[in-house]
């Protein structure tokens, strides 16, 4: 069976899901990617990347408590499932294979 | 006898590769103008889609520019035959909000189910723009993002749709995105 890939932005979202832990929700995930890749994330191509991921079976998604902000709405956070783990192992697996050796940094 | 057995196996085989050949010619003749007239076809849309964007919104800034050049320190009420806009001074403490087009034009293309959350989280980073690059800058933003998302779902739809014809197999092996 074929390794799935990931595109670079589905990528980053899988981490920064990662690092956020319990608060992965819109938000924080746009504000992570652009912390670590200087890029403005826009709110609205990230649910679609949301979505295409969440179809793919590499995150799940539920909704929390309603909270104080936004007027006591809840908000819909995610998590990495083992899928999308596997396949953030295959991708760093095919990186270091790749640069194994290699000196990248600038002279 | 043996030579003419393996002429008439080369004359076959040559006949057969010039017939291969007038084949692939007659479908690239009939198929490559169809597909050139596709690809002109939704390239032309684009176009006037990305035009029809554009001037949508830059007519939407100057509005909002004129109205906040006219607004200053003061609170002015312009009467108009439609409606009443009421602009609040710009110290007003009242917690700034896009603009319903704005959230439609977001939530649009989303899928149902998220659409409520989509806006709550646009809300929330609208608020955070605002603090950090003031009202106008926030739209501005706030229109990019819009625009951006607007073609990041056309994007995924197009995707949608070959893997709906069948052509699914074409994205996963081809396109690593």
């Amino acid at each position: 069976m074929g390794k799935k890939f990931l595109g670079e932005f589905e990528e980053l979202i899988l981490l920064a899901i990662l690092k956020l832990s319990d608060n992965a929700y819109g938000v924080p995930i746009a504000e992570t990617i652009e912390e670590f890749s200087g890029k403005r994330v826009s709110i609205g191509a990230l649910y679609t990347s949301l979505g295409r991921l969440e179809e793919k079976g590499f995150i799940r998604s539920w909704v929390g408590e309603a909270t104080e902000e936004r007027g006591g709405r809840a908000k819909k956070y995610y998590a990495v499932e083992g899928t999308g783990m596997e396949v953030l192992r295959d991708i760093e697996l095919i990186r270091s294979s790749l640069t194994g050796g290699m000196q990248l940094n600038p002279a | 006898m043996k030579n003419r057995k393996i002429l008439s196996e080369e004359v076959s085989q040559v006949i057969i590769l010039f017939g291969a050949i007038f084949i692939i010619g007659i479908i690239a003749f009939v198929v490559i103008p169809i597909i050139d007239y596709i690809l002109h076809a939704f390239q032309t849309f684009f176009t006037v889609l990305s035009i029809s964007i554009i001037v949508l919104v830059l007519s939407k800034f100057s509005v909002e520019w004129y109205i906040h050049m006219k607004s200053k320190k003061r609170k002015v009420i312009i009467k108009s035959k439609v409606k009443k806009i009421k602009i609040s001074n710009p110290t007003s403490r009242r917690v700034p909000k896009p603009g319903k087009f704005a959230l439609f034009f977001a939530a649009a293309l989303q899928k149902p189910e998220d659409r409520e959350y989509l806006i709550d989280n646009i809300e929330e980073r609208f608020a955070k723009d605002v603090k950090k690059h003031g009202l106008f800058g926030a739209k501005a933003l706030l229109w990019l993002d819009n625009l951006v998302s607007f073609y990041s779902a056309i994007g995924a739809k197009i995707i949608k749709g070959l893997r709906w014809a069948g052509l699914g197999y074409l994205i996963e092996k081809f396109l690593i995105k």
